[in-house]
């Protein structure tokens, strides 16, 4: 991957290229914003061009060093991930007794920190030396989509990037160059929600048939049908997987919110579910403004449930038993 | 050359170019003057107001070969080796990282000798609150039998975790923070000597945003020369410190005064592709509407809100758009709404269906009629409601089902009323709920009432 191969982001490929045009990459950088809008993509192609042998302001991706980094398989270049769900202080302390060694091969040390807003408190604290005061050759990026839970010490010793969520154009119309089809694109782009890595990785078919399943469930809900047979499938069923509850839910508050957006006559074409306008103007009635945000608030709760834990089965019959009530 | 950020470049070598910290600079200074020096310090404060730097600058002082001396000379051999920090007496150990019971001892072992080349032994621990338990402990020991010619700096953003039998040991200095015009000035001095162009207004809000924290300024300024080069633009400056348009404030605050819910959805697809976080957003809007509020309610708000004056101009406006009542109806609920939008698995949404509530307000009584509705119906007497059901749903109601009392709704009650605790801090609501002999419960129940029914 060279810079050209980021898509959109366009400012912020601006600002790290005439960065290194002038030889002034900070040595400590956060990268932030949304997920899958390329800030990792764009760290390791920041490490190539600072190691590529043809120093200009990319990656020639044609050189040992870039393509060792591309490979994954280069001795300065080091992405730290989670370990687990957390980054530990033995992660970072191998970082920093690395990052006080010259390179072994490359010009530059780069260490990528992925998910950085998963650092505890011990990992995030033992980085503030290193990042106030690097070795010149080694450069620190930390990665991360919630830059609220970053410690301002951290923030404080950090050049902050931010990346805005890639456009709905801009996801069309990527799609459209990589041959999807015009409705399809459409769709998807509003579908994602910026999240362009989501966007050229969705299981079309399988959103489909998903979309279609809840929306038959939700519409036998709002019409009082079925609903026990549904109750006892998901109840009694003992496999049922949160992460299936979540989909299914996450669906149904974008459905609820679409049918508040037609409700209040406003702009159809930002509804997340824009194929299905025509069948929602149909069931609009169904479904009392009033009912619709309480569904909604009912349905965070029980993301809030899952969360904490709670009992699986007694979640589902309370919310459902809610939200028919 | 080698490229520094402004923080590194910058940093003072001597305690005249410390900016800020006058008690702490004197009182240090003294002390080396009258030759009493305390065995160990303990600087506190916030990020980036110069605790390291004065730790290094003391440690100069202490050491430089023309000293003990409140001067430091930066130029012998003393001095550039602790800058380099390469001396062999002069010990910088970052307390996050070196944390444990066994690192402390080896540095206990350490300072039992006599420095090798230098007059003093110094020890710098840095963010020392992340020592351990058990680090702290024997590090008391040390400072309960204090080696000879060794003096100790303890830096930390955390006083709090510092147990008090190491501070009782310490001389304490608190760091303060850095005023707005400290800032200023400071910044104004750099970009002069890098030429770099910028309003006055720009050099303002970076000033703002560091929130008194020196190196946060510093970052800004360079993270704004990165973004637009040497002529800083007000316009990037604000993307950058993602100061919230005004516009869009505005424009969310008439829609909903003006109750057009449709204006909702365009209006956060705008705030999303603008980059703005949608907390960030909200806690504006937050702000905003409570500056309509204060407008709708003092004599003379300029005083209270620092404000532009065509911004004060548009807030008057504004404000006239509503009665007060409704304004702090809006606040009220506003603030409920912000523990909720934070843990939303969907913030987007609970942002749109909120703001589209807000809308429906008005419509919705009054204040004083939801008082009497309730009244009414403790009397048991059948309350109209202004918000028409839609005439389906009535339909659709299931023959009466026997309803669970399961736990989670309890839960979502007690949510509920954390929420409204929250909201109740808030001064200006206060305030006004107390002008008004309001209560908060008013506010909520509008669905209540309707389920009731
Ligand atoms: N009081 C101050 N006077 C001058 N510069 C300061 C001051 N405080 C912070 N700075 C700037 O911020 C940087 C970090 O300061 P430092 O002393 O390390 O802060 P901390 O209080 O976090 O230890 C310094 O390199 C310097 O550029
Ligand atoms: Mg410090
Ligand atoms: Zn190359
Ligand atoms: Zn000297």
């Amino acid at each position: 991957m060279a810079f050209k191969d980021i898509l959109g982001n366009e400012r912020q490929k601006k600002i790290l290229r005439k960065a290194l045009q002038k030889d002034r990459i900070p040595n400590s950088m956060l990268f932030c914003g949304l997920e899958g809008v390329g800030k990792k993509s764009l760290a390791l192609v920041l490490a190539k061009a600072m190691n590529c042998e043809k120093k200009k302001d990319d990656a020639c991706e044609v050189c040992s060093p870039c393509k060792a980094i591309s490979r994954d398989n280069f001795p300065d270049v080091m992405v730290i991930s989670p370990d687990g769900n957390i980054i530990k202080i033995d992660q970072i302390r191998i970082l920093k007794q690395t990052a006080y060694l010259k390179p072994m091969v490359g010009q530059k040390r780069v260490f990528i920190v992925a998910e950085a807003e998963k650092m505890n408190e011990e990992a995030a604290n033992s980085l503030l030396k290193i990042l106030e005061e690097p070795p010149l050759f080694s450069h620190i990026i930390l990665v991360t989509h919630n830059p609220d839970v970053i410690k301002p010490t951290i923030k404080s010793r950090c050049q902050i990037l931010s990346f805005q969520p890639v456009s709905r154009e801009d996801i069309e119309k990527i799609l459209l160059e990589k041959g999807f089809g015009k409705e399809r694109a459409k769709i998807i782009a509003l579908l994602v929600g910026g999240n362009l890595k989501k966007a050229l990785n969705l299981e079309w078919e399988e959103i489909q048939a998903k979309r279609a399943k809840a929306w038959e469930l939700f519409l036998s809900l709002l019409k009082k049908e079925k609903v026990a047979t549904f109750l006892k499938n998901y109840v009694s069923s003992r496999s049922l997987r949160r992460e299936e509850l979540e989909e299914v839910l996450e669906i149904f508050s974008s459905f609820c919110r679409d049918l508040i957006l037609i409700k209040e006559k406003s702009d159809i074409r930002l509804l997340m579910n824009p194929d299905y306008a025509e069948v929602f103007k149909k069931t609009e009635n169904f479904l009392s403004l009033s009912k619709a945000m309480d569904y909604l608030e009912k349905i965070d709760y029980a993301f809030y449930a899952m969360q904490k834990n709670l009992n699986m089965n007694l979640l589902v019959t309370s919310l459902f038993s809610n939200l028919i009530s | 050359m080698t490229y520094l950020i402004y923080a590194r470049k910058y940093r003072p070598t001597t305690f005249e170019e410390m900016i800020g910290q006058k008690p702490v600079v004197q009182t240090l200074q003294n002390a080396i003057k009258n030759n009493r020096v305390a065995q160990a310090y303990i600087f506190s404060g916030m990020r980036g107001v110069g605790k390291t730097t004065a730790a290094r600058i003391f440690a100069k002082a202490l050491n430089c070969q023309h000293g003990p001396t409140p001067t430091p000379c930066n130029k012998c051999e003393f001095c550039k080796t602790i800058t380099e920090d390469r001396s062999i007496d002069v010990l910088e150990i970052d307390g996050a990282s070196n944390r444990g019971i066994d690192e402390v001892r080896s540095l206990r072992e350490g300072v039992k000798y006599k420095p090798i080349y230098s007059r003093n032994k110094i020890i710098i621990i840095d963010e020392v609150h992340m020592l351990t338990r058990e680090a702290f402990n024997a590090l008391l020991k040390t400072l309960e039998e204090p080696p000879p010619n060794t003096i100790f700096i303890f830096a930390t953003t955390e006083f709090h975790k510092v147990p008090a039998t190491i501070i009782s040991r310490c001389q304490h200095f608190e760091f303060k923070k850095i005023s707005q015009k400290e800032i200023i000035n400071h910044l104004l001095s750099i970009t002069k000597k890098e030429e770099i162009t910028i309003s006055s207004f720009g050099l303002n809000i970076i000033a703002e945003a560091a929130d008194g924290s020196l190196r946060d300024a510093q970052s800004l300024l360079d993270q704004a020369v990165a973004f637009s080069g040497e002529n800083i633009s007000d316009e990037d400056l604000k993307e950058i410190l993602g100061v919230m348009n005004r516009e869009i404030l505005f424009e969310c605050s008439t829609a909903i005064i003006e109750e057009r819910p449709d204006g909702i959805f365009p209006l956060v697809e705008k705030v999303i592709n603008g980059g703005y976080d949608l907390r960030f957003f909200y806690k504006e809007l937050i702000q905003h509407f409570r500056n309509l509020l204060l407008i709708k309610s003092v004599k003379s708000p300029l005083e209270l809100l620092p404000l532009r004056e065509e911004d004060m101009k548009k807030y008057q406006e504004e404000a006239k758009k509503a009665s007060s009542e409704e304004f702090l109806r809006y606040l009220v609920v506003l603030q409920q709404g912000e523990q909720g939008l934070k843990f939303s698995s969907h913030p987007r949404i609970y942002l749109e269906v909120l703001l589209v509530k807000l809308c429906h307000f008005k419509k919705v009584t009054s204040l004083k009629d939801i008082l009497q509705e309730l009244e009414k119906m403790k009397k048991g007497i059948k309350a109209p409601s202004e918000l028409k059901e839609n005439a389906e749903i009535s339909v659709l109601r299931p023959e009466e089902e026997k309803r669970e009392e399961s736990v989670p709704e309890i839960e979502i009650q007690g949510k509920r009323e954390r929420e409204m605790e929250q909201a109740l801090k808030d001064p200006t609501v206060k305030y006004f709920m107390d002008t008004f002999k309001a209560q908060v419960l008013s506010v909520e129940p509008i669905k209540r009432v309707k389920d009731k029914e």
